[in-house]
């Protein structure tokens, strides 16, 4: 009879264990998927600033307060590619 | 002895009957009853929730993000709840960034709720906090505020989209939404189980536009600048790659605010138009870049009304008449057009129909038909007036003649990819038709250089390393009452580099101080291209620039002579044969003049149409065989106009 109970607790204990271990496995997964969603939201927000950064609204002012300017078009040369044809 | 062996069998019994009782009500449950209880097992610890698919995404050209889908979270607070109410009151202040004081006053209530909406990285914190709750939506944002909104549309007030390519795709961008069980621990917390999505959501395609963030950053800019320093009333600026049709950037401003686009806004054009006029003489030989026109010393009396050019002068040549936009040269060489000739070319570049872009609710601008036309129309058509264009369309004509006279079909979108990267569609040039041939579009390529570069009208866009080609145009200004005394619209559209155009750019300013687009519109368009040059953006070839090769399309389209149907066809998308092959005319009798014209189209031959109606015959007949782009008149029966 003390078989019996002990086999039964144990089937218990099983049953519990094995459905803690999936809750938990669930939970774990729940929290590594937030957490890839909050870096991915990060990312998001960080590249933003990049492009916010590099962005001509951003550059062109302070490239100028720091005395820099455009250049004209007569100012660009545009080095040809070797083996491309003449003009 | 005996009775304690008597009590102990009577209680091994009871608890072996006790035990088959309890075996069979678990074979009772298990066995007969247990599907149903555990279904009903299953509905408490479970529940079936919707999975929204997320909306594709936007991109220009080269994938920099223009509209994005994001999960975003509102938090719900149970003060009542929380653990430590002083700590977790500090994370809330300093995770979702709200004043330590209206934070407080909210725990004070029974249940407290900011909206947000919060990112991803701000509640990651809060999930594990007793007491919190959070409530995904996903939200659509622009990364670049502001750039190209026009374009990309809007949300409506339902959050469907309401304009833009937000609207005209919706049904490539919306994702199906999928369905997944959703599990339920002792304290009621939910978890989405891997095992529980039964149906994927679908995540909606990525649209690749033709826009590339860069030029379209510059074209901004320099018309902000413009609307400002002229100062002018609004603007608008069309940037297109002529070989593929694709528009590179496309911006528009008003100083109202109002909602005008450069899809929408048809204006009448001036000058710009006299190239085209210039197309028609010159592709009916009626005229040669040299031939001499007297333009009266810059006064002409005409069928009682009085035509005067900014610029008197004496004997102009043709090719002077468009560099110096002489309105009286003009009106006299028109002319020698009949009304069908001149009206024909401007239908073959386009004016008065769509240019079937990917946008809604575009303007197919105004375009009468012959028999509408007063007695001084011509003349006002060969200076770009009684006719109302687009800036998309201007730029569409414009790159016809880029593109050594064939007009091609505009497009927004580049390329359709699925949420993996597959590509659903990808952009193919297709031209239209052919409008003109190629040694006229080189011809009118020469004048617009000239207009530039030999002391016209355009010398303010004139660039010193590469060449620029273009035309001016300043029109008069329609206000309710007819013309506003004083004040004009005005353009320049062009071409760059002008030897083998890469980029065609119209520029459009609404009543500018300094009226001319000499001075307005052209000094704009050096601004832009300027700018261009200095900067990383990948639209120009850089390597090709100082090349002349020809134009080439993906598919060939046949160089024919211009010829004069009395109303604008549609040249055969999809040519058959060579220019100088030979065709046999189908027999198109007993059909309407639209399927016949299908026919002839099929065929590589032009439709002349006078009418509407069934076809009686054709000349030439059907069964001759005739040159490839013959134009085969239809005698129409009962024909209506």
């Amino acid at each position: 009879m003390g078989v019996w109970l002990v086999f039964g607790l144990g089937v218990l204990l099983l049953v519990v264990a094995r459905q803690t271990s999936g809750f938990v496995a669930v939970r774990e997964l729940n929290d590594r998927r937030s957490e890839r969603a909050a870096l991915e939201s990060e990312r998001a927000s960080l590249q933003q600033t990049i492009r916010e950064s590099q962005s001509r609204r951003v550059l062109v002012p302070r490239a100028e307060s720091l005395g820099l300017r455009e250049p004209a078009d007569s100012e660009i040369r545009i080095l040809r590619v070797p083996g491309t044809p003449e003009r | 002895m005996t009775r304690p062996f008597l009590r102990l069998g009577a209680v091994q019994v009871s608890f072996f009957l006790g035990m088959l009782l309890v075996l069979g009500r678990a074979a009772q449950v298990q066995l007969i009853d247990g599907a149903a209880y555990a279904t009903a097992a299953e509905e408490q610890r479970t529940e079936r929730e919707a999975v929204r698919a997320a909306r594709g995404g936007i991109f220009d050209r080269n994938g920099s993000p223009l509209a994005l889908t994001q999960p975003v979270y509102a938090v719900g607070v149970a003060p009542n709840e929380l653990r430590d109410v002083v700590r977790d009151r500090a994370v809330l202040v300093e995770r979702l960034n709200i004043p330590d004081r209206v934070v407080r006053q909210a725990l004070e209530k029974r249940w407290a709720y900011f909206g947000g909406p919060f990112s991803s990285a701000q509640v990651h914190e809060l999930r594990g906090m007793r007491g919190v709750y959070l409530t995904e939506s996903l939200q659509r944002f622009y990364p670049r505020s502001g750039l190209a909104r026009t374009l990309i549309g809007t949300p409506g007030g339902d959050g469907r989209p309401a304009s833009g390519i937000e609207r005209a795709f919706d049904d490539e961008l919306t994702g199906t939404d999928g369905s997944a069980v959703v599990l339920r621990d002792r304290a009621g917390i939910e978890y989405t189980a891997p095992s529980g999505l039964d149906q994927f959501p679908v995540p909606g395609n990525d649209l690749y536009l033709t826009i590339d963030v860069e030029l379209q950053e510059i074209v901004e800019e320099a018309l902000a600048e413009a609307i400002e320093m002229l100062p002018a009333a609004g603007g608008d600026v069309v940037v297109m790659a002529p070989r593929t049709g694709e528009v590179l950037a496309i911006a528009s401003r008003r100083r109202d605010e109002s909602s005008a686009s450069a899809f929408v806004s048809a204006f009448e054009p001036g000058s710009t138009v006299k190239l085209f006029t210039a197309a028609a003489l010159l592709s009916h030989r009626l005229a040669s870049p040299d031939e001499q026109v007297w333009t009266e010393e810059g006064r002409y009396e005409f069928d009682g009304r009085v035509i005067e050019d900014d610029h008197p002068s004496e004997w102009l040549s043709f090719q002077e008449v468009i560099e110096q936009s002489s309105n009286i040269g003009i009106v006299k060489l028109a002319a020698r057009l009949d009304a069908a000739q001149q009206f024909a070319m401007l239908r073959a570049f386009g004016f008065g129909t769509p240019t079937g872009v990917e946008f809604p609710a575009e303007s197919p601008g105004i375009l009468r038909l012959p028999h509408r036309w007063s007695g001084t129309s011509a003349a006002s058509l060969a200076m770009g007036y009684e006719v109302a264009v687009s800036p998309l369309q201007l730029a569409q004509a414009y790159a016809a003649i880029a593109n050594d006279g064939v007009l091609v079909y505009p497009t927004l979108v580049r390329e359709i990819r699925a949420a993996d990267g597959t590509v659903v569609d990808r952009h193919v040039p297709t031209p239209v038709r052919r409008a003109i041939t190629a040694d006229v579009a080189r011809t009118l390529k020469t004048m617009l250089r000239g207009v530039v570069y030999r002391g016209g009208t355009g010398e303010a866009a004139a660039l010193s390393s590469y060449e620029v080609a273009g035309k001016t145009g300043t029109a008069r200004r329609a206000g309710p009452g007819g013309y506003v005394p004083g004040s004009y619209i005005a353009s320049f559209a062009s071409l760059f580099p002008a030897d083998d155009p890469q980029l065609v750019m119209v520029v459009k300013l609404d009543d500018p101080r300094s009226g001319y687009a000499s001075t307005s519109a052209a000094p704009v368009t050096r601004a832009v291209l300027e700018r261009l040059l200095a900067s990383r953006t990948t639209v120009l070839d850089l390597a090709a620039l100082g090349k002349s090769e020809p134009v080439r399309l993906p598919r060939a389209v046949p160089e024919v002579e211009a010829v004069g149907p009395r109303f604008a066809t549609v040249w055969p998308a999809e040519p058959t044969g060579e220019q100088d092959a030979s065709v046999v005319v189908p027999d198109v009798s007993g059909l309407s003049v639209r399927r016949a014209a299908e026919r002839l189209h099929g065929a590589g031959l032009r439709a002349g149409v006078g009418a509407l109606g069934t076809v009686l015959e054709t000349a030439p007949a059907g069964g001759d065989t005739v040159a490839y782009g013959t134009t085969v008149a239809l005698r129409v029966a009962g024909g209506t106009r």
